[in-house]
């Protein structure tokens, strides 16, 4: 379902991702922790390109959702003017691996041909950041409810807009997910009236308007006072039964481990454990985890 | 000196004519100077550096130059060397809207800016096309912010119409030098003329206020 390949992301000369690999498969429900500044949320941003890779392959689905990173297909690297100049100082697999790591590859000196193949992986799979942003809904920490507009209106503006689908259906699934996240009292009103828990239950039923393949979170409790952390999590709890794919970035471990398929644990931009969540709580393989875990349990 | 306001009775129906002059002028320039403001604070928050240095041009030639210059250019000076021909009234409105354009895209550039990035990432997540965006999501909130200061905008617009009169126009201030030139009496026509601008500001502004009321509902409790 979501495959991250090599993902690399810089801001600057701070390097916050290093190396990224990392597969969901449909249905599953994962949750990214670390500590803070560790890239959880530069991650899960990746995946509905609210941040651009600096390197590395994202595949939504079976197509590919950023441009082709030339590093990871060798038939491309062979192609290279690079390679061939090089060609003769060491083996194929030994040269392939410096220009990795050397990073040698410059777009605009490695001929058509090396161009030409990464056309081909863009033409055969790519789909643009709009379309795959309708198949995968994000929760953020802060809500981000528009403001000018009621309940409803927030509820069915996307699917209108986006999706093509017609007031009256949208207003239909609105009622039908407000129903669900018991906020339908609430239809009318703008969203400055709301409570931090009924606001983020709101956020969650327009994700879900878009009905998306993918939901991604974003430290959704975060930011709620601590009498309305329930709330919310009933609410995922109650969507993670639904078989949708859902990726968390949480700091509620209690909750990771109850609803999480797998625990993959980031620390300074690379994932250092990936594991379902009773072994990950109980038997952390690495130092970094086991020290944090002790921190936050 | 005695005062005698029953020498603007005959006038009045002038004056009337000259009212209708003066709030089409303005309202028109307003518009134009509305429409203009948008893709003008667009390109001021866009990433494209052509664009920025045009915007910031544009305002800082309007911004640098007397108004008055402004309309003595665009009626006097430009159909010389364009293949261009104004009456007063297109000129006059065309300099105003060009002008309170290059001030509203300014306000306008904040009103912008101060939108929580959050809600961009909201409209992008949905999946929402960057016009839509800008249209029903960023611009009307923006807008709602920058309204006290296009209340402000609008006032001084109304009351630097006054300046079409230098290019023929009959509007209320014209009217005035008119009666002054007939009846060689200056304090009762630019009284009376004082208490029409007063009024109209008066009003514009009652408007700007409801308006306020009526945009800010959404913040209610």
């Amino acid at each position: 379902m979501i495959d991250i390949k090599g993902l690399y992301k810089d801001f600057g000369a701070l390097h916050v991702l290093k190396g990224i690999t990392l597969h969901i498969d449909q249905g599953e429900i994962i949750s990214i922790i670390g500590p803070s500044g560790s890239g959880k949320s530069t991650l899960l941003r990746s995946i509905n390109l609210l941040e651009e890779p600096t390197f590395g392959e994202i595949w939504v689905e079976g197509r590919l959702i950023t441009p082709p990173d030339p590093y990871l297909h060798p038939e491309v690297i062979r192609a290279s003017n690079t390679y061939k100049k090089l060609s003769g100082t060491a083996d194929d697999a030994q040269l392939i691996a410096r220009i990795k790591k050397e990073d040698l590859l410059y777009e605009k000196h490695e001929g058509a041909e090396y161009r030409r193949l990464l056309r081909e992986i863009t033409g055969k799979n790519f789909q643009s950041a709009y379309e795959v942003r309708k198949k995968i809904g994000m929760v953020f920490q802060h809500f981000n409810l528009f403001p000018h507009m009621t309940v409803l209106e927030n509820m069915t503006y996307a699917p209108v807009k986006v999706l093509g689908i017609s007031k009256e259906e949208a207003a239909e699934r609105a009622r039908r997910l407000l129903t669900q996240v018991g906020m339908l009292d609430k239809i009318g009103v703008y969203p400055s009236t709301l409570s931090g828990g009924q606001k983020q239950r709101v956020a969650i039923a327009r994700t879900l308007a878009m009905e998306p393949d993918i939901v991604l979170f974003d430290e959704p409790t975060s930011a709620l006072d601590p009498e309305m952390v329930k709330e919310v999590l009933d609410v995922i709890k109650a969507l993670a039964k639904t078989g949708i794919t859902m990726v968390l970035v949480t700091h509620e471990m209690g909750f990771a481990r109850e609803v999480s398929d797998r625990i993959v644990f980031l620390d300074e931009g690379v994932i250092v454990e990936d594991a379902d969540p009773a072994t990950f709580f109980s038997t952390p393989k690495s130092d970094r985890a086991q020290a944090f875990l002790e921190k936050v349990l | 000196m005695k005062l005698d306001f029953s020498i603007i009775l005959p006038w009045l129906p002038n004056f009337g004519a000259a009212l209708i002059v003066t709030v089409q002028v303005t309202i028109c320039s307003l518009l134009l100077g509305l429409v203009l403001s948008v893709p003008l604070s667009l390109c001021k928050i866009s990433n494209l550096r052509p664009l920025q240095v045009f915007a910031d041009f544009y305002t800082s030639v309007f911004r640098g130059v007397p108004l008055l210059v402004q309309v003595f250019m665009m009626y006097f000076g430009i159909p010389l060397v364009l293949p261009v021909k104004f009456n007063a009234f297109q000129a006059g409105t065309l300099v105003f809207a060009m002008n309170s354009a290059a001030y509203i895209s300014e306000s306008m550039k904040g009103g912008i800016r101060a939108i929580d990035r959050g809600q961009y990432e909201a409209a992008m997540a949905l999946g929402v096309h960057y016009p839509s965006m800008m249209k029903d999501i960023i611009l009307p909130q923006a807008i709602k912010s920058v309204l006290p200061s296009l209340v402000n905008e609008f006032i001084s617009l109304l009351k630097n119409t006054t300046l079409i009169s230098s290019i023929g126009l009959v509007d209320i201030l014209r009217v005035g030098q008119m009666i002054q030139s007939k009846t060689y009496r200056a304090f009762e026509p630019f009284f009376v003329i004082a208490i029409f601008y007063y009024v109209l500001v008066m009003l514009l502004s009652t408007l700007g206020k409801y308006l306020e009321r009526r945009v800010n509902k959404s913040d209610r409790h």
